[in-house]
């Protein structure tokens, strides 16, 4: 198999490898004040000139949070977050546009060559004139969020003939109020949750979709996050609409820089899905896991939810997280059109010290309804995962249903796996599957593996792929070998 | 002078609930290259256990005596080592991959162990093309390559894939632990076949050393001329355990009938005579 030769001479490379995008850069960076007060929310505002409503919105979500308590019911536990301790704004100094790769600042360059994205892609993300319209032929457009700016989107040219909007949702909010003033905080209210609160009324960028009526969307849209900024949270804000009959596929790819103090990232994710629409979000998350005492690392705090709003939509989330010191989120389908369609799948790998609390929910509300949850946890080193799951069927949901499947995979006896499914069921036609398996990796597979020539690593990168393969299949094929590293560098030295 | 391998009053126990049992306790073996020998004895007497030892398994410790092969000692290596130096053991139970793709696993075994051997690793479709011709010989379906390691595989198609294996990763020691157990006839003369004629193959082709084949089991009946099989341990080694050895001399005549036509012109059966 290709991809574990691949993996292997990454893993060499890296010789007694830690956290592969560890890199800081060190550009200016314009911040605002430290500390959370309307004063920052209006400076926010200000600097990414934005019309009143939108200052209005913020506020109100602001005051929402304001009255709200941190949650506590989740399995992992941190210390507490002071939020007047950060920044919430951090922006590259670096305009306007430059107009070739010499003008643009090195450090950026250096980091784009870092996280491997090829010089004519690079000159795109730096915003180099002209430069998009000569790579039109490469099949995925990216949008990189660099801290909170997007620095620039690719590709905005080919998508635009096509009907498709994809751009930073600063500019949307600009260029199209009228979406995102209809559909912004329609699917997670700004009181939704502590979390959500706090994103509505501080998001800086973050990605904005928009696929009208019957157009199939020409390539992967791909957004690339990351946290390079000191004590600043990265609070983005994306936003998926599909019309009629309209569909995409959209990945994010996250990464963070290796630091000792801790990071927010609390993100909110909404998808629209209209008649006979389809959206299939998939996310590779590697932010920065801590170090093995479990010092440092990313606080993953994210509220995603998908709305099929119409007959046959189908939405369709994919998720491979490796990184972050905590992992606590829940994309989520509510389905409310007759006939539509939910997909969760998962694979959450935990080593050292992380923690997990990850899971999805399907709410049917409409007739007919299916949803579907493959849920693979992987824990390791003195790690802790768990699923955590909600399938809720109501009154009018005749003949819906769902199947979940949650598998627990054991390497090593320090690490923990839960698995904490609820169910409710209101309607007596509705149909509720749960299956649930536990287990490990046995010294004789590894031996069996061993004795034909594997070391012990290909070996358990073998099986760990094995055990997530149906998850890793729905993944975009670019993806999909990239996953299957991640997942073997991030459980390296787990074994013996 | 025996330089393929030597095993010298090798001892090793396995820990049996928190106390150490004893299992081989000063074995003698040489083996010269190109010999086809059959290691019997009834359950417990230590088939496996040697097995296991020479292919590396941590389970089991050795507490004494070494083990030479090709001039390398061969207990201080790494199991995926001993494959890449040419020792292969099939299992009695061989073991499940939930989701590991059959072909995909093999490819990975031999690419792993051509790198191993400074060889140019096979492309799929080098692979596919090798595999299959293998497949053909031993009987195989395609389908097999499609499924999960050893998953849902029936007892037979379990040990024909260790065969599989065998064949694909060209070793020059094989440890076949009763891999004739739970076989019909009609398997075990593919099975069988497969093992002869892989050690034909090698000589006639190639410049390798031919290959040597242990075959523990606990019913000799397997081999035909099984006297001469036994023999030739009887000259090669000294089983201090020789007590547990028990010669199994009342083979059934019928039995041995079967065999007999099952086995025609297979050269497994019998020690080829330098």
């Amino acid at each position: 198999m290709p991809a574990v030769t691949e993996t292997r001479e990454a893993v060499e490379t890296l010789g007694q490898s830690t956290y592969k995008w560890g890199f800081e850069t060190d550009i200016e960076m314009d911040f605002a004040p430290k500390g959370l007060s309307e004063d920052t929310i209006r400076f926010i505002s200000a600097r990414k000139q934005e019309p009143e409503w939108m200052l209005d919105w913020r506020l109100q979500a602001f005051r929402a949070w304001q009255a709200m308590e941190e949650p506590s019911w989740q399995k992992p536990e941190y210390p507490a977050i002071d939020y007047q301790d950060a920044f919430y704004f951090a922006e590259p100094k670096n305009k306007p546009g430059p107009k070739s790769l010499d003008e643009v600042d090195p450090e950026l360059l250096r980091t784009y060559e870092k996280l491997g994205i090829p010089l004519h892609e690079q000159a795109i993300l730096a915003g180099v004139e002209g430069a998009g319209d000569v790579e039109a032929r490469l099949p995925v457009a990216v949008d990189a969020v660099f801290d909170s700016v997007s620095v620039v989107t690719t590709f905005r040219k080919t998508l635009e003939e096509a009907g498709v909007i994809f751009c930073p949702i600063s500019d949307a909010i600009r260029e199209h109020p009228e979406l995102v003033k209809r559909y912004l905080g329609s699917v997670v209210p700004v009181s939704d949750n502590f979390f959500a609160a706090l994103n509505s009324a501080v998001f800086t960028d973050g990605s904005f979709v928009y696929v009208p009526e019957g157009v199939r969307c020409p390539m992967e849209l791909s957004t690339y996050f990351r946290i390079n900024a000191r004590n600043t949270g990265q609070f983005e804000r994306t936003l998926i609409i599909c019309e009629d009959r309209a569909t995409v596929s959209y990945l994010e790819g996250c990464t963070a820089p290796m630091r000792d103090e801790n990071q927010l990232h609390a993100a909110v994710v909404e998808l629209v899905a209209m008649n006979d629409a389809k959206i299939k979000y998939s996310t590779v998350q590697n932010w920065y896991p801590g170090d093995e005492n479990g010092k440092g690392g990313i606080y993953n705090f994210v509220t995603k939810r998908g709305a099929c709003r119409g007959r046959n939509a189908k939405i369709s989330w994919t998720q491979v997280e490796t990184g972050s010191a905590i992992t606590w989120k829940y994309p989520s389908c509510i389905l409310a059109g007759e006939g539509s369609v939910g997909e969760f799948y998962s694979v959450a790998v935990t080593n050292n010290r992380q923690q997990a609390d990850t899971g999805t929910k399907m709410i049917h509300l409409a007739p007919n309804t299916r949803s579907t949850i493959i849920a693979k946890t992987i824990s390791a080193g003195r790690s802790d995962s768990t699923y955590r799951g909600l399938v809720r069927m109501m009154p009018k949901a005749r003949g819906a249903r769902n199947f979940t499947q949650c598998d627990s995979l054991l390497i090593g006896d320090q690490c923990g796996a839960h698995t904490v499914p609820y169910i409710e069921n209101r309607n007596m036609t509705a149909r509720v599957e749960h299956e649930a398996t536990t287990s490990k990796i046995s010294e004789d597979q590894l031996f069996y593996c061993r004795s034909r020539g594997l070391s012990e690593e290909d070996a358990v990168g073998l099986i760990v792929n094995g055990f997530c393969k149906d998850v890793l299949k729905e993944l975009p094929m670019e993806f999909a070998v990239e996953a299957q590293k991640l997942l073997q560098l991030s459980l390296e030295g787990s074994v013996g | 002078m025996n330089d393929f391998l030597k095993i010298s009053g090798l001892c090793a126990q396995i820990d049996d609930n928190g106390t150490p049992k004893e299992i081989l306790r000063g074995l003698d073996l040489e083996v010269p290259k190109g010999e086809i020998h059959a290691i019997m004895g009834p359950n417990g007497s230590g088939k496996s256990t040697l097995s296991y030892v020479l292919a590396g398994r941590e389970d089991y410790e050795v507490t004494g005596g070494s083990a030479e092969f090709l001039g390398e000692d061969l207990l201080a290596l790494e199991p995926e080592e001993r494959a890449a130096l040419g020792v292969f053991l099939a299992f009695q139970a061989p073991i499940e991959l939930p989701g590991v793709n059959n072909a995909n696993f093999l490819r990975t075994a031999v690419n792993a162990v051509r790198r191993a051997r400074k060889e140019d690793e096979l492309d799929a479709v080098g692979f596919l093309k090798a595999v299959r011709a293998e497949t053909k010989h031993l009987q195989m379906s395609d389908d097999m390559l499609k499924r999960n390691v050893n998953v849902g595989f029936s007892g037979g198609e379990k040990k024909r894939n260790e065969v599989l294996q065998m064949r694909m990763l060209r070793p020059k020691f094989a440890i076949l632990d009763e891999t004739d157990s739970g076989l019909d006839i009609d398997a075990l003369r593919i099975v069988a076949e497969g093992v002869n004629s892989f050690g034909g193959r090698i000589s006639r082709h190639s410049s390798s050393p031919i290959t040597s084949v242990f075959w523990t089991t606990s019913s000799p009946t397997v081999f035909t001329s099984w006297r001469r099989a036994r023999s030739s341990i009887a000259a090669g080694a000294k089983w201090r355990w020789r007590s547990k050895l028990r010669a199994i001399n009342n083979i059934s005549r019928r039995w041995h009938e079967r065999r007999d036509r099952s086995f025609a012109g297979s050269r497994v059966l019998s020690v080829p005579g330098p």
